[in-house]
């Protein structure tokens, strides 16, 4: 049974994000440090009660260099979570896992998840100038590339099988601060997919003009895709010094559903034919890899 | 005293929030993944290796029928049933059964399959599986859903009635159950539907101490008693005999006692041998050959008071041990009883209604012997006489000879004719169709016999091992010889003793020869062609999910018009077992 190693993992590494980023920030809390005299260009006007900022911000929290002699309990504004933005670029790395209900996916996994690592870039777009100001929530808009790998591999009924997907997408994001350092991100991202399918089959027959077995039959097919997700992005810390600009670390999930075209796996050896005989490819139906996807990411902000 | 809250204070705060919210965030994608990951399995079939396929005991997994082959795949519990069109095409269907398979078989006809399925027997079903009780059931190709008699017990043992009316289900020497009767037999009327208490019949046997060996289910007999022509079921124990009326199954069987109650020896049958006589009612018989004993009893049934008919016992003794026995024709169409006394390298003719026998010496001790229809031999028979094929399979003494029944009065030497085949035959293989008048020998060398009994000559052909199997078109027209494992396969031409090499693209298990379907859009798979039809032959590899490689069966050999290589014509199919795999049970 693979759902529950798949499960294990996948949680195991979500947390694991999750800690290490409050990790990294409770050891870099206890010790602010005098911020570089580096501006936020992008950054809209602080607002009266907000501190100078620092070289190290925790989540949420503001702070001043130098300290001021009192601090008032002031509100903190939602834009605050997008403020400090740096560039505006953020890398990610992050588990994807689509629910696939193809049947012709049956032979090439054991469940219905397909688990994919997760690469995306984007750029987030400054807001305009008049927005942002007084602590409204902002809308941003941002653009990025992805590509998604996944693997699959299973036994076949005694036969092993493999698939590889590769997808990659355009993904047009707009991005709603919810509080503080959180904001509600809604994706869309039309693209490519690449789908490479095996299967390891002992009843093969032998290469034309010879006796031995070919004994594998392969197909890749490529169709087109679309994801449409919800999630939310965390920034858990941001560090903003003189050499590097503003370098941030953000968490970000998202739950959405993914369109792909169905394309017929038929597998076939590809090693040509002789006279008066045809080899018929095995055909496992129709799949496609869409379905309900959930995904993780970490992402670095710069 | 500070009334505000000093700069740590606020940041452990946030920090607090901060956390409180990694946290909630981080549960929530754990619930999402474990959502999304527990969301389904496979369909377990995938799981089903095919090589846990059961191994029945005596019993093939895959069966030719005349239209299509049916593949068992127990694992996932169905039979895959496959057709071929014109266009060497394959249509793969499946038709799904019940559990726990224990026994299969297929009549003589090739019309249909037979499976007996213990079902859960008692055990909890599959998790979203109703529970199955045991049944038999029955397959063809045309029917999407097997026709089903459900069994009172998991037997294991089937027998089957050659003309298709009959089935028994009993429990043999392999079944499983803690307690079973081996005498309670399932009488099965296959040309009825199910009835409650009645179809199937549960039928116990009275017994002596022996258990079934042995079924034989007679043609239409003229027997005593109104009614018209019946059926008989003879069923041979270790030592009796059994006989049922399948006319009246509910009457009880007539035993015939072979073993003394005086005597510790325990008289077993070795076989039967069934004669409905001359016109009229009052002698059909019944020889029976005893294991190691060099007497037959001949069991005539005439009328009688209590019931129809009864058994009238004679016994003879032929002077060795018989290996074969057959009801014959001699001159004058005179019914006698021949057995082979290869002991004696001799036959002996019984008269049944009088006991006089006649020894018929003959050249080599044959063992075995089949009748061939006069009509397919040469003018010289006698009308009306029958005319035996002879062989022996043992190898000290080889040979084939025709013996000539109806010249055997007065002329007992000159009436066997030995024929140039000089090693032992194992098998005499019918051809049907075109060709009555061949027959097929294989013999236990490497080479195998094609026999014209109208010319008496015998045609021998070689091959390069001596385990090679031969199958007969069912049109007569062709033989195929391949040896199992290989990638040897051959077609001969029945009609020009042309043999030729035929290309196999891997290794050979069974081979089949089925009628091909219309592959005219317009036709749906499955429906077969009566006259004239074509034929495929089916070459079935029996590694991994199976592969098949269909050829037309009646290809000519040699170049077409076009220069196209017609007989090595073929299309491969591989995987076959993956074949609808997610079709679901209607």
């Amino acid at each position: 049974m693979r759902p529950l190693p798949n499960l294990m993992r996948s949680t195991f590494l979500g947390l694991s994000f999750v800690f290490a980023a409050m990790s990294t920030a409770r050891a870099q809390t206890p010790a602010p440090t005098p911020a570089p005299s580096l501006p936020e260009p992008l950054a809209p006007p602080a607002p009266a009660t907000t501190m100078p900022q620092e070289g190290i911000v925790a989540p949420g929290a503001t702070s001043a260099a130098p300290a001021p002699q009192m601090v008032q309990r002031a509100p903190v504004p939602a834009a605050a979570a997008t403020e400090n933005r740096g560039l505006g670029v953020a890398l990610s790395l992050g588990l994807r896992t689509d629910l696939i209900r193809s049947a012709a996916f049956d032979p090439f996994s054991e469940t219905d998840d397909l688990q994919q690592l997760s690469l995306a870039a984007r750029y987030t777009m400054a807001p305009g100038a008049a927005a942002g100001s007084g602590g409204e929530r902002v809308l941003r808009f941002g653009v990025g590339f992805a590509w998604d790998h996944g693997n699959a591999t299973a036994m076949a009924r005694g036969g092993n099988s493999t698939l590889n997907t590769d997808r990659m997408s355009v993904a047009l994001e707009g991005q709603l601060p919810l509080w503080r350092q959180l904001a509600l991100v809604a994706r869309v991202a039309p693209g490519l997919l690449r789908r490479s399918t095996t299967l390891s089959e002992a009843s093969l027959p032998d290469a034309p003009y010879t006796t031995s077995s070919m004994y594998s039959a392969g197909q890749v097919a490529k169709s087109f895709c679309a994801d449409a997700s919800l999630g939310l992005d965390l920034v858990v810390g941001r560090l903003q010094t003189a050499n590097i600009g503003s370098l941030g670390l953000a968490i970000a999930a998202d739950l959405g559903y993914s369109f792909a075209a169905a394309k017929d796996v038929v597998l076939a050896t590809g090693s040509g034919t002789s006279p008066g005989r045809t080899d018929e490819p095995i055909r496992l139906g129709s799949m496609a890899i869409g379905g309900m996807f959930f995904r993780f990411a970490g992402a670095v902000l710069f | 005293m500070n009334e505000f809250p000093e700069r740590s204070d606020l940041m452990n705060e946030s920090f607090r929030k901060m956390s409180t919210l990694a946290i909630g965030l981080g549960l929530g994608i754990g619930v999402a993944i474990s959502l999304l990951a527990g969301c389904g399995d496979r369909d377990p079939r995938w799981s089903a290796n095919p090589g846990q396929t059961v191994s029945l005991p005596n019993a093939s997994t895959t069966f030719g029928l005349k239209d299509a082959i049916a593949i068992l795949d127990t694992p996932t519990d169905r039979v895959l049933m496959v057709t071929t069109d014109r266009a060497l095409n394959v249509y793969p269907r499946s038709v799904f059964i019940d559990r726990n398979v224990r026994a299969a078989a297929m009549p003589p006809d090739r019309s249909k399959v037979f499976l007996v399925t213990a079902g859960d027997a008692g055990r909890r079903p599959p998790e979203g599986k109703t529970a199955q009780t045991p049944a038999l059931l029955v397959l063809t190709q045309a029917e999407a859903v097997p026709r089903r008699y459900s069994l009172a017990e998991p037997f294991t043992g089937l027998a089957l009635d050659p003309q298709g009316q009959w089935a028994v289900v009993y429990a043999d020497a392999s079944s499983a159950s803690f307690v079973s009767n081996p005498n309670e037999l399932l009488l099965v009327d296959l040309s009825k539907p199910e009835a409650s208490g009645t179809n199937p019949r549960s039928l116990v046997l009275r017994s002596f101490g022996g258990r079934p060996q042995r079924f034989t289910f007679t043609e239409p007999l003229d027997l005593p008693g109104p009614g018209g022509l019946r059926r008989l079921l003879v069923v041979e124990t270790e030592q009796d005999v059994a006989i049922v009326d399948l006319s009246h199954p509910e009457l009880p069987e007539i035993t015939v006692q072979l073993t003394s109650g005086q005597d510790t020896r325990r008289v077993q049958p070795a076989g039967v041998t069934i004669s409905d006589g001359d016109k009229g009612p009052g002698d059909t018989r019944l020889a029976i050959r005893l294991q190691g004993d060099t007497s037959i009893v001949v069991a005539t049934l005439v009328a009688a008071t209590a019931r129809d008919f009864r058994p009238e016992i004679n016994l003879t003794d032929v002077g060795g041990i018989p290996s074969a026995t057959a009801f014959v024709r001699t001159d004058n169409g005179s019914l006698a009883l021949a057995a082979l006394v290869p002991a004696r390298s001799a036959a002996r003719l019984i008269d049944p209604a009088t006991g006089v026998t006649v020894d018929v010496p003959l050249p080599a001790p044959y063992q075995s012997l089949s009748l061939v229809t006069p009509s397919t031999t040469s003018a010289a028979a006698t009308p009306g006489a029958d005319v035996a094929l002879l062989w022996s399979g043992e190898r000290a003494a080889g040979g084939v000879a025709f013996w000539e029944l109806g010249h055997t009065a007065g002329q007992p030497y000159r009436a066997v004719e030995t024929i140039g085949v000089a090693v032992p035959v194992s098998d005499v293989l019918d051809v049907p169709g075109e060709h009555p008048e061949l027959k097929l020998l294989r013999t236990v060398q490497n080479q195998f016999f094609l026999l014209n009994l109208a010319t008496r000559e015998s045609s021998p052909f070689q091959t390069r091992d001596a385990n090679v199997q031969l199958h007969i078109s069912d049109k007569g027209d062709r033989a195929w010889a391949f040896s199992s494992g290989s990638r040897d396969l051959s077609t001969i031409d029945l009609s020009t003793q042309h043999p030729q090499s035929m290309a196999v693209d891997r290794s050979i298990q069974e081979i089949f020869d089925i009628d091909a379907v219309e592959s005219t859009p317009a036709a749906a798979p499955g429906e077969t062609l009566t006259q004239g039809s074509k034929r495929s032959l089916l070459v079935m590899s029996g590694e991994g999910n199976r592969g098949l490689t269909i050829y037309d069966a009646e290809a000519p050999g040699g170049l077409s018009a076009s220069g196209e290589d017609l007989l090595n014509r073929r299309r491969n199919v591989s995987a076959l077992l993956l074949e609808d795999l997610n079709a679901s049970a209607p």
